[in-house]
């Protein structure tokens, strides 16, 4: 070759935390051909068109990596922490390839995301704030303060504008945390179905009322609802930025805090319900708590699952509106279920004008809206523009951290819609 | 008219036949060379307008390997050579500009291979499409190319040629699947294959159809074919305006509808047909139809369908046959507009002229050529392919008042200006031969170094067909 | 020009975001869809303009370094990966769509324009751009042009070449042109159709004008199911021979079917061992016929099963089989290696013959599905071992026989990925040395220097196949 170019030193040197890491060789590797068909589905890719922000360049560095032809650097860690872990690529692979975990075998390595800074108060909420339900409690307490005494306004005009675009994300910390009126809760009518229910850590940071709406419409469905006092956060934000054993430890007590013989964990999440499914996984590594992980999570299911399946018992007034729906992607990719919402929409007369791209990520996913904003703002303004091309009043998505990004979406970008979870639609419908 | 043709030409560059090549030639080819003047004549222009431009003598090889000791003994002498198929050309493509070897492949007219079940043919280049089509009758199958003249595949190939059922069956460039080529130096390539698809190497074929035989001697094509269609019809029917008729046009295709042929004859050249072929149509813009289907009811349907549009344009009569003679006899007319035209004005000779514009702009670009020629005292005719946007103009003019011929250059080359300034090219389909070199370099800029400098690579020696089509 | 320097003057070009240089960022352009070879770049550039090409173009040559463009690196010949380094410039950041002109029906977009989204973005239209590679969703107009790219619906609609009618073209030089324009036949020398197919080494397209066809009023698909491959294959044969010319006509095998059914659920029979999938387009009145007339014959040659998909929803569900198929093979072994060959059609039996039985000599299970209209097969060898081990030559004998056996029967090595890096030393197997010859004086016009996606195309005594790995990466690097 007749290149005259030398060689110079990088600008970015290796991160001193992963020096000496390396990807794991793991199986589900090998199942990608590189065919690219993913790339047009994933919106980090349609973005940037880079093929490092793409699923097969990022499958391709980690495995690199694994095979010893690639160090680790901030510059990777940065490629593979720009995925919104939507799995959009998971659907569109034609070989089946297991993105998710991929993805997440590589965060563990790679710890939490972002700079010095970010990674210690990260990990810090992950695994002394997330695990522990009272000092959930405790923040959510001062958020409520935090966003109620003004002082978030005063910070808003005091700060640096990155952070003040941050703090006008933080979602409006409810009223009041979730807190059950028992832990057994008896059908209403005659009894179908006895289920345990998951709180989880957002919906009881901000979405109480939707808690109690999902509880009030299984029990009208003849549910007795069981509602463990020992459970806590699934550990779906420990999984997804790096805090694995912390994700385990969660994972671990919600299987001890849930009795063995309820036929069906539902949740209103679809974050949490995409994890909780993949706790065989999770354990897999673990002798004592590998097949009741495995019990555990083949008994998981988002509430709109649930009840399709289970069929609703009363004819609900039908409401005379127009509602579009939003795929929360790990209701839609994460577990495949796409169908029966809409069945459920369709039972309560509303009438669906579906938005182009509906299971597009609107840039929540979990933090990574605090972490990259830049992203997320992209996408959520993609995301409302669909929204209002629709017509839609109202806009329908059954998981917190979508519902806290389209609220924000509504407001930053004027688009007037309502922004509701489907259990909530249901209750006010009377189902 | 013998004694009009110069025996040394009158363009600058001409070289001196070396009698050494002659003895050559005719020890290889024997009585098949020939020096007279009446051969030579005939060699001298094809059919177009253009001054005629005779070689110093014509060969006419029997196969490719006498093909290659031709070129390759014009080769070592240094002399020019032109390939000659049936002389149908219309821009001067076969005048021997600087004199030379004509080489006439008409007596390479065997049929190599016929594939019912591929639906493809291997010819020598001499096979003229009449014949192909003669041969394959019965067995279903049909070459759609259909110039009007009985040409040459091999010319056919050279110079791209497209026809009346372009619109459907598309031109050469989609029926030429490869091409056995003699380049000047001797050499013997093959291009293409007969595969339907292939992605392997160089779309050599696409070089050298529409080269004007200025990069080598095609002397064998495989070319594809088509069925018969089950059912067919055709239709006439003349309009108040151009617009309508093209509006119609335009029209039908968006709606996909698989006409196979439509033509376009302005007043003029109705007048002229009615004369010559005693159609009795209306003398108006009028559109000729031709409509291909699986079965009775679905060519039934394509013209039920295209009479709604008309008549959604201002149409006026319309008349429609399946009987195979009425058809022919209503495309025999189509096809001897030429002749027509030139009856119009015994004694006048007929310059034709060939621009193509983008669909959209073709009512405009007609309208605007047809003012313009509204002031001229000539019998000006308009017909067209204009399904692909592409019409003909047919000047005529007396022979013996040069103030005609200068007064049609002028006109056209204002038509095929205007066409590009439209987004248009310079020829439709009869190709740039030496008549619309000028046009060509307008329309193509840089691409043109691009072309010079493969006709300098494959020819270095400017022996190819030279001052054709690439000013080197 | 020292590395430093040339990265200052790319980024003045392109901007800082757009030139890659951290070994991370090149790592992921070593590869496109060809799995066994692998080449970093120095510098990958991701241009936004024409006028940027041309001047990466210019400093690339400045600092002697090739340039190989890449689309969406989905080419399954390795035709994008840089063998020699140099810059890959990345065509993806230009993806606009530059003119509609609906009643000239074309369009001029730009290459990094995504196939199946011109296509979306022309639904509304009535209109679509035909040719629909299996890469469609991810492939781009610009590596659509350079491979000369096909697709099921090519039978009726012809490939790219049929349906690009000019482009601009930034040639090695830096210098802009246009070749062809917005009209079908341009004259003067056919550029524009030997830029198409000719895998980035005549120069860099940047705009593509493409020719939009009319969506037709009636749609109808057909799947026969056969319980014999030979038999199928001469259903084919039956249908073109009754002179109907469907709009696709796709064979998938036996094989095929049981993978597909294993990840899609299609609904394949488990025990058939070829399925017809047959598309008929047209007016309403003629499309109904035509497909009774396909069933016909089609029961008359044997089919088990024959199932008519009439609404859009049943019609997807038919393709989706057939679309996903090269995935689905995933599933048989840790490996697949899908190749692409053609023959006339007639030949189809007995080209399956061979391929059935090259399977059988060498021990290697293949499955197949093709576009058996044009004669374009698509014969995918599965194993479990991978291209290191000693085992693969038997997939190399197995691959070569295959090709051999075509080039017999009168077809080609390659139908629609082209020749890239896979398969050049083959290309003396289609073609004579006077041949390639004529081929490389061309190239010499185009490109004198071959800095674009040079030892491409043409062979050079190294395959990839068969080499072991640390061959091919000791290329020395002035």
């Amino acid at each position: 070759m007749t290149g005259a170019v030398a060689p110079a030193a990088h600008a970015a040197g290796p991160a001193a935390h992963l020096a000496g890491r390396a990807m794991p060789a793991i199986p589900e590797l090998e199942a990608c051909i590189h065919c690219g068909l993913c790339l047009n589905h994933c919106p980090t890719y349609r973005v940037t068109h880079l093929e490092a922000e793409s699923p097969r360049g990022r499958i391709y560095l980690v495995n690199a990596s694994a095979q010893g032809r690639l160090d680790l650097t901030a510059s990777v860690a940065d490629h593979l922490y720009l995925c919104l872990m939507c799995r959009a690529c998971e659907t569109a692979c034609p070989s089946g390839v297991q993105y998710g975990r991929i993805a997440e075998a590589a965060r563990e390595v790679l710890g939490p995301p972002g700079p010095p800074v970010t990674r210690t108060l990260v990990r810090l909420a992950l695994r002394h704030v997330m695990p522990y339900p009272w000092r959930l409690r405790v923040v959510a307490r001062l958020m409520r303060v935090f966003q109620r005494s003004g002082l978030a306004a005063l910070a808003a005009r005091v700060l640096p504008e990155r952070l003040r675009a941050r703090i006008a994300l933080m979602p409006q910390a409810g009223a009041r945390f979730y807190t059950p009126e028992a832990e057994v809760l008896p059908a209403i009518g005659e009894r179908r179905a006895r289920v345990a229910f998951l709180s989880g850590c957002a919906m009881s940071m901000f979405f109480a009322d939707i808690n109690e709406a999902t509880v009030r419409v299984l029990r009208r469905n003849g549910c007795e609802v069981v509602i463990p006092r020992g459970q806590a956060c699934c550990g779906a934000l420990n999984v997804h930025n790096g805090e694995a054993e912390s994700a385990r430890a969660m994972a671990r007590r919600d299987i001890d805090a849930f009795p063995d013989d309820v036929d069906t964990i539902v949740t209103n999440a679809a974050g949490c319900g995409a994890a909780m499914k993949e706790y065989g996984h999770l354990l897999k590594d673990d002798p004592a708590y590998r097949q009741r992980a495995e019990h555990f999570a083949a008994r998981v299911r988002d509430a709109s699952e649930f009840l399709k399946g289970l069929g609703l018992r009363t004819r609900p007034q039908p409401m005379s509106q127009t509602v579009t729906y939003q795929d929360p992607c790990h209701l839609a990719h994460g577990q495949r279920v796409r169908a029966e919402p809409r069945a459920l929409l369709g039972a309560v007369g509303v009438r669906l004008a579906e938005m182009a791209g509906s299971d597009r990520c609107c840039g929540s996913a979990g933090i990574y809206n605090v972490l990259q904003p830049e992203m997320a703002e992209t996408l959520l303004r993609e995301k409302m523009e669909a929204i209002r091309a629709t017509g839609a009043a109202t806009v329908v998505a059954p998981n917190p951290g979508c519902m806290i990004q389209l609220k924000y979406g509504a407001q930053r970008f004027g688009v007037p819609v309502r922004v509701m979870h489907l259990m909530d639609l249901l209750d006010e419908a009377g189902a | 008219m013998a004694d009009q043709i110069p025996t040394t030409g009158t363009s600058p560059g001409r070289f001196r036949l070396d009698d050494l090549l002659i003895a050559e030639l005719r020890a290889l080819l024997g009585d098949r060379l020939s020096t007279s003047a009446a051969v030579r004549e005939h060699h001298s222009r094809g059919e177009t307008y253009l001054p005629p431009y005779p070689p110093d003598a014509v060969v006419f090889p029997e196969s490719t390997d006498e093909v290659r000791e031709i070129v390759r003994a014009c080769s070592r002498h240094r002399t020019p050579m032109v390939p000659f198929g049936a002389g149908t050309s219309l821009e001067g493509h076969v005048a021997a500009l600087q004199g030379g070897i004509s080489i006439d492949l008409s007596r390479m007219s065997r049929i190599l291979r016929v594939s019912p079940e591929d639906m493809d043919v291997t010819v020598e280049a001499g096979v003229t499409h009449r014949q192909l089509n003669k041969h394959l009758r019965g067995t279903g199958l049909f070459f759609s190319v259909d110039p009007g003249a009985d040409a040459t595949i091999g010319g056919m190939a050279a110079t791209r040629a497209s026809g009346t059922t372009a619109v459907r069956y598309g031109t050469m460039r989609e029926s030429v699947l490869g091409l056995t080529v003699v380049l000047a130096d001797g050499r013997l390539i093959r291009t293409g294959g007969r595969a339907r698809k292939s992605a392997s190497g160089y779309d050599l074929t696409r070089l050298f159809v529409g080269s004007e035989g200025t990069l080598g001697v095609i002397t064998e094509a495989t070319v594809r074919l088509h069925g018969l269609p089950e059912a067919v019809s055709a239709a006439t029917c003349s309009f108040a305006t151009v617009e309508g008729a093209v509006n119609t046009v335009i029209t039908t295709i968006q709606l996909g509808i698989p006409v196979a042929r439509i033509e376009l004859l302005d007043d003029v050249q109705m007048d002229a047909v009615n004369r010559y072929s005693n159609l009795g149509c209306p003398v108006a813009p009028t559109l000729f139809l031709e409509f291909h289907g699986a079965s009775e009811r679905s060519v039934a349907e394509q013209v039920e369908m295209v009479k709604e549009i008309a008549a959604g344009n201002g149409v006026g009569d319309f008349r429609w046959a399946t009987d195979p003679e009425e058809r022919a006899r209503l495309w025999k007319a189509r096809h001897d507009s030429y002749f027509a035209t030139l009856a119009l004005r015994p004694g006048a000779v007929a310059i034709t002229t060939d621009v193509c514009v983008p669909i959209a702009r073709l009512a405009e670009c007609i309208a605007e050529t047809k003012k313009d020629n509204a002031a001229s005292s000539l019998t000006i005719a308009l017909i067209g392919h204009v399904g692909d946007g592409n019409f003909h103009l047919i000047y005529l003019v007396d022979p013996n008042t040069p103030a005609e011929m200068e007064e049609a250059e002028r006109l056209n080359e204002r038509m095929v200006m205007r066409a590009l300034a439209m987004g248009g090219t310079c020829t439709g389909e009869h190709g740039v031969g030496y008549g619309k070199m000028k046009f060509l370099e307008a329309e193509h800029g840089e691409a043109l170094n691009v072309m010079r400098q493969i006709k300098q690579a494959l020819d270095p020696h400017n022996l190819m067909n030279p001052g054709k089509m690439v000013r080197v | 020009m020292d590395r430093a320097a040339l990265i200052r003057r790319l980024q003045a070009i392109v901007g800082e975001p757009y030139v890659l240089h951290r070994p991370d960022d090149l790592t992921v352009y070593e590869q496109d869809a060809l799995m066994v070879a692998r080449h970093k770049p120095d510098l990958v550039v991701l241009p936004d303009t024409t006028q940027q090409v041309s001047d990466v173009v210019k400093a690339a040559r400045e600092a002697g370094l090739p340039i190989v463009a890449r689309g969406a690196g989905t080419g399954l010949a390795g035709g994008a990966i840089p063998e020699r380094g140099g810059v890959v410039l990345a065509m993806t950041r230009m993806t606009r769509l530059l003119d509609l002109d609906l009643a000239s029906r074309i369009a001029v977009v730009e290459p990094g324009m995504v196939n199946a989204e011109l296509t979306a973005m022309l639904a509304a239209h009535g209109l679509f751009y035909a040719p629909d590679p299996g890469s469609q969703v991810a492939s781009t107009i610009g590596g659509n042009v350079a491979n000369n790219s096909g697709g099921p619906h090519c039978l009726a609609y012809g490939v790219t070449g049929n349906n690009v009618v000019g482009l601009e073209v930034v040639l090695a030089d830096g210098t802009v042109t246009w070749l062809g324009g917005r009209a079908m036949d341009a004259p003067g020398y056919d550029l524009t159709g030997i830029m198409v197919g000719s895998e980035g080494t005549f120069g860099i397209v940047t705009k593509v004008v493409v020719r939009l066809l009319a969506r037709r009023e009636a749609v109808r698909t057909l799947l026969a199911i056969y319980d014999r491959m030979d038999v199928a294959c001469e259903a084919v044969s039956a249908v073109i021979g009754a002179g109907i010319v469907p709009e696709a006509l796709e064979i998938l095998d036996g094989i095929t079917m049981r993978a597909v059914n294993q990840t899609l659920h299609a609904g394949f029979p488990e025990d058939a061992e070829a399925a017809l999938l047959i598309e008929v387009e047209g007016l309403s009145e003629s499309v109904p016929v035509l497909i009774e007339r396909i069933e016909v014959i089609c029961r008359a040659q044997g089919a088990r099963r024959i199932q008519t998909a009439a609404t859009a929803e049943e019609r997807l569900n038919l393709w989706k089989g057939r679309k996903q198929a090269y995935g689905a093979l995933g599933k048989l072994g840790r490996r697949t290696m899908m190749l692409d060959v053609c023959v006339p059609r007639s030949r189809l039996p007995e080209i399956m013959r061979r391929v059935l039985e090259a399977g059988r000599r060498w021990n290697v299970g293949v499955a197949n599905f093709f576009h058996a209209g044009d004669g374009n097969l698509h014969p995918t060898p599965f194993f479990d071992f991978d291209d290191t081990s000693p085992e693969y030559a038997r997939v190399i004998g197995l691959t070569e026989d295959i090709m051999r056996a075509c080039v017999e029967l009168g077809g080609t090595i390659t139908g629609e990925h082209g020749i890239g890096l896979e398969k050049r030393e083959y290309l003396g197997w289609m073609f004579n040395d006077a041949d390639i010859a004529a081929m490389k004086q061309v190239k010499q016009v185009f490109d004198p220097a071959d800095a674009l996606n040079p030892d491409k195309v043409f062979p050079t005594g190294r395959s990839v196949h068969g080499a072991p790995r640390g061959k091919a990466l000791a290329v020395p690097r002035a």
